[in-house]
């Protein structure tokens, strides 16, 4: 008896002792073999992948750029955990995304090669302005709207993080959703944030690239990964 | 982290009354239970089916059924202690009375304390504070902290305007948002609460739109707490 009590407190002591060395153990480089790039063609059903770089944010997220096939443009998304880099997501085309690592750290990344004819592109941050009334107190959300241009590199992929004043704005709003309770006066809460691209040409007109329409996702784990929708000028509001 | 002050008065008030009724009823008795036994009766008597409905946007709970009484009634009852413990059960269940009353004072504490009508209710320092365009169509512009600070006690709050800022119903020369600008990191006066303001900053600096929890005020100031330039 007193052995197998001695045996059971033994083996606790070195799962425990497994469970936290994985949990504190520091993130390593991501290297991503040519067997696991084997895997990943397999998991999308593909022929081919190569891995372009490996972009860092932060130490225990990855953006690593991919060619598949030798003539598309995709992403995989890395995370640091339990001791090891996990796979999270694949996106086999990857027109703009915003991966949302936590409510501080906000991406907006890429990996599609540069239309010839856009002269630049503008992220829009917006809500619409709204009002409403409930139990006699009258409530105004002002609209918000903000703009930055995307950083092209020369490479087809890069990454931009979102800037510190959104992330703030976003917070207070967070707290802040306009909601009505009034039940007998149902009123449709207002959209939430929603991020949008707006592409232009020289003249700063208007251009819908049919190459950044699509975007298709396999996911292996949580992520917050959303696509940004390409929109005009007029509807983003934007003089 | 801030605390709401109102919330830990009734707290406190309410704790310190059952404490004297407490020790007023173990003093009175002929034969004396266990301090620690009664102490623990009593917290079992708070136990209640209680029929919950809110008064001025305050949930309220109103205790109906003494459950916690019958539970210590069927426990002590075959032990033959019922008797030296029935006061205490009791005394937990009006308790339970005491506590949703006195805090419904709550409402009225925090209004004497935080007027939800004078500025100084929601920002007390400015230290850190700053500005952040929030829609691009006007210019970028800092916060005139000096203004700020003196206008703070004289901030005269208005009828809100919110349907012709929804509709943008003004002459030329107005913006296409009323409150283009957004007041970041300033400190709330100690034991307001939590979560902090969101404070919107009029297009002319001579208003600001606060809101917090589930009400909103306009406020207006005699002259721009923004100044020309680029944002630090």
């Amino acid at each position: 008896m007193k052995k197998m009590m001695w045996g059971i407190s033994i083996i606790i002591l070195v799962a425990l002792f497994i469970t936290l060395y994985l949990f504190f153990k520091q993130p390593t480089k991501l290297f991503i073999s040519a067997k696991q790039q084997t895997q990943m063609a397999k998991d999308i059903e593909s022929s081919k992948i190569d891995v372009q770089t490996v972009v860092y944010l932060g130490k225990k997220h990855a953006f690593a750029p991919l060619l598949i096939n030798d003539n598309q443009y995709g992403g995989s998304y890395w995370q640091w955990k339990w001791g090891k880099w996990q796979l999270l997501c694949i996106n086999t085309s990857e027109p703009f995304n915003i991966w949302k690592v936590s409510d501080a750290k906000q991406y907006v990344i890429w990996n599609v090669p540069k239309e010839p004819t856009i002269a630049k592109s503008l992220l829009v941050l917006k809500t619409e302005r709204d009002y409403f009334m409930t139990d006699n107190k009258s409530f105004y959300y002002p609209e918000i709207k903000l703009t930055k241009e995307i950083a092209y590199t020369d490479a087809t992929y890069g990454v931009m993080s979102v800037p510190k004043e959104w992330k703030e704005i976003l917070k207070s709003r967070s707290t802040y959703t306009p909601s009505v309770t009034n039940f007998l006066l149902q009123q449709q809460a207002p959209q939430d944030f929603f991020y949008q691209i707006v592409h232009l040409n020289k003249y700063e007109q208007d251009i819908f690239p049919s190459s950044y329409d699509f975007n298709s996702s396999f996911i292996f784990d949580d992520i917050q990964l959303e696509s940004i929708l390409p929109t005009s000028k007029e509807e983003a509001g934007i003089k | 982290m801030n605390i709401y002050l109102p919330t830990w008065i009734t707290f406190v008030l309410s704790t310190g009354i059952l404490l004297c009724l407490f020790l007023f009823t173990f003093k009175r008795q002929s034969t004396k239970p266990k301090w620690y036994w009664a102490l623990l009766i009593c917290y079992v008597g708070m136990f209640s089916f209680s029929f919950n409905f809110n008064v001025k946007e305050m949930p309220f709970q109103l205790p109906l059924l003494p459950l916690g009484v019958w539970i210590v009634y069927f426990l002590l009852r075959p032990r033959k202690r019922w008797n030296t413990y029935r006061p205490f059960a009791w005394l937990g269940f009006l308790n339970a009375f005491l506590f949703s009353f006195i805090g419904l004072l709550t409402i009225p504490l925090g209004h004497l304390l935080y007027p939800t009508n004078e500025l100084s209710s929601y920002i007390s320092t400015t230290d850190s504070a700053y500005v952040i365009l929030s829609s691009e169509d006007s210019n970028i512009q800092t916060l005139d902290k000096d203004s700020l600070n003196k206008q703070l006690s004289t901030a005269k709050v208005n009828h809100s305007l919110s349907i012709e800022w929804y509709y943008n119903n003004f002459s030329n020369g107005h913006p296409s948002e009323s409150f283009p600008y957004m007041l970041m990191e300033t400190t709330s006066p100690f034991g307001s609460g939590n979560p902090p303001p969101q404070i919107f900053i009029q297009y002319d600096g001579k208003g600001l739109l606060i809101t917090k929890n589930n009400h909103q005020h306009y406020f207006q100031f005699q002259t721009s707490i923004l100044k020309e330039g680029v944002s630090q």
